[in-house]
């Protein structure tokens, strides 16, 4: 009798006990989902085969046939663990025509539906670093680019932006749909594609997302969950760090749409500072060269501008000074509509004065550059320097235009045309 | 670790930044002085806005230009204002009085100025023009630049009269 009663306290214990450990076990997962804000699901293998097996898939290779050459090889596929977190990724190997660049083809899941990403490998030429020195990018299959950053010997030191204004809806139109027959962009210098992409240095003040967690990759080529270093940043980190984010703007689709709204080239002042500030920093061209017009209807505000002209200046090897002066006789700066014409005359001049500066810098290193060669350069930094700030730079009239400023430079302010 | 240490020297003494001992550093080693910024895709980076100064001077930009492998080759200082010719003098005193004032010496050669017509509206005329330099003084009307060439390094003050301002130049040997 004593020894029935032992044995079913000694039951009743066990079964306590292995309710105590299910509790606990689900209590962990719930922690571990809960407490991490994972937004992203697991893709089973069988999903994995069956989405890159699928019509929408087969349809994306055979529109990238003929020129990447996608290739990808379904028996490769690896369940990769995400460190932090309970999730696996499906990686599947790839090929391309690129054969210096070594692809893969990486699924995700959000909201019960499946993306698919190509991460590329670029090595730099001549690199026998014991970690990996070069770029890598991530684009969709089609190679449109998404995000990429350069590596040096495993520190992660730059990211390559897309140059464009996250407010101009009719830029980010006209430019998020990739270019047709645009497969070659796997690498971010590819010039084939005209991706109009800026490279900022990875600092602390670079962030791009107040996220606190996020997917990110180590530049071994692992994958982890976590917050990385700094809590407040995203895509950019400091200098040393070999972990960034996979998709640093919280968009996997289109990645980045612009370098940090609050990267401005200079202040605007106001009037008032302009008259008492002894250093008002839009020295150099005024903003009363750039008369904005809005036609109606138009979603184009336009400026054109006469006698724009800049003198450029080299030291070759010997001590001899070159100097280079370039003269147009007329040229046009576009914004979009919903900026002021004031606005964007500011913001024209602060990005002619940064596209003057960058092409002095680039012809101090470059004494023997024709004069030819001097003005292509001018053109295509007012244009990054336009794109920057959501507009574009053209030889020719978006619309009819009959008024146009005269450029004004070397005046010591350049008011505030707002 | 260089970076931070950089900039609390910086902090510490903020109107006598040393941008020479920025030269033949990786690119990124600059970026406590304010985002930096490459819109070409070359070797060109520009900071806007510094938050440096060179020599109590507020800075407008600040130009670099690195090699392949992304060392800094050179720093271009672009003030926001023009800045008095004697400015050699403050130069001086951080880097010694030991310098060359180089002055026009001779037009060597000038290309014709060429003008296209792209369009019926777009023209564009561009001139180049060679100069050699001869040793001068401060005093002498064509002074061109000034040059303080230091063991690892060279210092040019330019004056750029088309642009009516002095620009100086850090350059890496």
């Amino acid at each position: 009798m004593k020894k029935r009663k032992i044995k079913n306290y000694l039951k009743i214990v066990i079964l306590l006990f292995s309710v105590l450990l299910i509790s606990r076990a689900c209590s962990t997962e719930e922690y571990l989902t809960e407490n991490s804000n994972i937004k992203y699901q697991t893709v089973s293998s069988n999903e994995a085969i069956n989405f890159i097996s699928s019509s929408k898939s087969k349809s994306v290779f055979n529109k990238t046939e003929n020129s990447l050459n996608l290739n990808v090889d379904i028996k490769s596929l690896k369940l990769k663990k995400i460190k932090n977190s309970n999730l696996l990724m499906p990686i599947f190997q790839a090929t391309t025509k690129n054969l210096n660049i070594k692809s893969e083809v990486f699924l995700i899941k959000i909201n019960d539906t499946i993306h698919e990403f190509l991460l590329n490998r670029i090595p730099k030429k001549g690199s026998n670093t014991a970690k990996f020195s070069g770029v890598i990018s991530i684009t969709n299959l089609n190679g449109y680019f998404i995000n990429g950053y350069r590596i040096e010997n495993g520190v992660f030191v730059s990211q390559f932006v897309r140059n464009r204004s996250l407010n101009s809806k009719l830029l980010q139109k006209t430019q998020t749909d990739p270019e047709i027959g645009c497969d070659e962009s796997l690498d971010p210098y590819s010039e084939f594609c005209n991706q109009s992409l800026g490279e900022v240095v990875i600092t602390s003040s670079s962030s791009q997302t107040n996220d606190t967690s996020s997917l990110n990759i180590i530049s071994d080529i692992s994958w982890d969950y976590s917050t990385i270093t700094d809590t407040s940043s995203g895509g950019g980190e400091t200098s040393s760090s070999d972990t960034v984010e996979v998709f640093p703007c919280d968009d996997p689709l289109h990645g980045c749409r612009d370098i940090e709204p609050d990267v401005t080239f200079t202040e605007t002042l106001s009037q008032e500072e302009v008259e008492t500030d002894e250093y008002n920093p839009l020295f150099f061209v005024n903003c009363t060269s750039f008369e904005y017009y809005n036609p109606p209807g138009s979603l184009l505000t336009a400026a054109a501008v006469d006698n724009m002209a800049e003198t450029f200046y080299a030291m070759d090897l010997t001590g001899n000074i070159i100097e280079t002066d370039v003269y147009y006789n007329r040229v046009y700066f576009t914004m979009p509509s919903w900026i002021r014409n004031g606005q964007a005359a500011n913001l024209t001049a602060e990005a002619v004065t940064f596209a003057n500066n960058a092409t002095q810098v680039w012809y101090t290193l470059n004494p023997s550059a024709s004069k030819e060669t001097v003005s292509i350069i001018w053109r295509n930094n007012m244009n990054s320097a336009m794109t920057l700030k959501g507009g574009q730079f053209s030889t020719v009239a978006p619309f009819p235009m009959r008024n146009a400023g005269d450029y004004q430079t070397s005046l010591l302010s350049s008011g505030n045309c707002d | 670790m260089k970076t931070l240490f950089i900039l609390i020297l910086s902090t510490l003494n903020m109107t006598n930044t040393n941008f020479e001992i920025l030269l033949g550093k990786n690119i990124s080693e600059a970026s406590f002085m304010g985002v930096v910024i490459n819109i070409g895709n070359n070797n060109i980076y520009t900071i806007s806005n510094p938050n440096v100064q060179f020599q109590g001077k507020p800075i407008d930009q600040i130009g670099i230009a690195t090699d392949e492998d992304k060392a800094i080759q050179r720093i271009i200082i672009f003030f926001p204002k023009p800045i008095d010719s004697s400015f050699y003098k403050i130069i001086s005193d951080k880097y010694g009085h030991n310098y060359d004032v180089m002055v026009i010496d001779d037009v060597l050669y000038e290309e014709s100025s060429s003008v296209e017509i792209i369009d019926d509206s777009f023209k564009k005329t561009l001139k180049q023009k060679t100069m050699s330099l001869k040793k001068g003084s401060i005093e002498d009307k064509n002074v061109k630049n000034i040059i303080w060439n230091k063991d690892n390094f060279m210092i040019m003050q330019y004056f750029d009269y088309s642009k009516n301002r002095i620009d100086v130049h850090f350059i890496n040997k």
